[in-house]
């Protein structure tokens, strides 16, 4: 398959489907849980190369899921997505996240971001 | 301004009445561009397969119907987030007035549930049949039911619902804001939405019940207060 594997984690399903299928049409693996439990037991079982991680998630909070995934798999770079319609300052980030990404998401920016963050790791 | 003198709502209530109305926007904007995210990714899958046509790759009809299908519900939804913002904006057009509670209520209430369903639970409104007439200032009211939902999130947990009902109370107007939970819960902190209750004539009480804490807002059918 891809050069590498990608976990959406967002409550949104119509856009993580969507991101999902769009990434396969470019022969990126990928595949998505809708809350920050499914997705720590997810990375527990399968392996994934990169995590996207939406900040606002219901029950387990994004900070706490990036907490854990970067605990746990401290070579697995996590992006993060905000809501802020501008540019965030890293530094406004939590601790452990590579990169972040403003909805709405471009396709291509979000495939360098996961590169970058790759190479960099 | 200082950082403590901006968290000081109390003193300022301007700048509480500012705040609520910041949270409630935050809020619904953030939906709206989950919205517009959703929208722009379908469009972007459809451009994605256009280009595929150009490799032979062809696209299947229900696909397309699903895309279509997938547009037409977020527009919808996007739409419904629109009318209840711009309902809430109006509530400041006249400072006190007569208004159904009720309808009040259910706009509020789905302008409020993001902030459930991010505590992982569910919120249902139990209204009362047919309108509940009341006088008083719309906005303040709704701001001390939000103060009153934001006192019960942090007893609130995962599958935890919230049962938001309205009703009549010898003359007044009742609201009960019931969390429901298996778990044992204090009662909820309703210092800081009575000081703003008591602006409006109205009153707070919190209780625990059966199927978990709860706190009561009584508002009286109409407003005696002059300077809301």
């Amino acid at each position: 398959m891809g050069e590498f594997k990608v976990l959406f984690v967002d409550d949104e399903q119509e856009l993580v489907s969507t991101l999902v299928e769009r990434l396969q049409y470019r022969d990126i693996e990928s595949a998505y849980e809708l809350n920050g439990a499914s997705a720590i037991e997810r990375m527990r079982r399968e392996q994934f190369d990169v995590v996207v991680l939406d900040l606002k998630l219901p029950g387990i909070s994004g900070t706490e899921t990036l907490r854990v995934i970067s605990k746990e798999h401290p070579e697995v770079p996590v992006l993060l997505i905000t809501g802020h319609g501008s540019s965030v300052d890293m530094e406004e980030m939590p601790k452990g996240a590579a990169d972040y990404l403003a909805k709405p998401i471009n396709i291509d920016d979000l495939i360098d971001k996961i590169r970058l963050s790759l190479q960099k790791k | 301004m200082s950082p403590d003198k901006y968290d000081t709502e109390d003193r300022y209530p301007a700048d509480t009445e500012l705040k609520f109305f910041g949270t409630i926007t935050a809020s619904v904007t953030h939906e709206l561009n989950n919205v517009i995210s959703i929208i722009s990714q379908t469009g972007g899958l459809l451009e994605d397969l256009l280009a595929g046509t150009k490799q032979n790759r062809p696209i299947e009809p229900e696909r397309l119907e699903r895309i279509a299908e997938k547009v037409s519900i977020q527009t919808e939804r996007g739409i419904k987030i629109i009318k209840r913002l711009n309902s809430f904006a109006h509530s400041t057009d006249i400072s006190t007035g007569s208004f159904d509670l009720n309808e009040l209520l259910e706009n509020l209430g789905a302008l409020m549930e993001r902030f459930i369903s991010l505590k992982g639970a569910s919120l249902t409104l139990e209204l009362s049949n047919g309108p509940l007439e009341i006088t008083n200032n719309q906005l303040k009211v709704q701001q001390v039911i939000f103060l009153a939902l934001k006192a019960i999130l942090p007893l609130t947990q995962k599958n935890d619902s919230i049962i938001i009902s309205s009703g009549e109370i010898d003359s007044d107007r009742k609201i009960t804001i019931q969390l429901k939970t298996d778990r044992d819960c204090p009662l909820p902190d309703i210092s800081n939405p009575n000081t703003h209750a008591s602006r409006i004539g109205a009153r707070l009480n919190s209780n625990t019940g059966p199927a978990g804490p709860f706190i009561e807002i009584i508002l009286p059918r109409t407003s005696v207060l002059d300077n809301i």
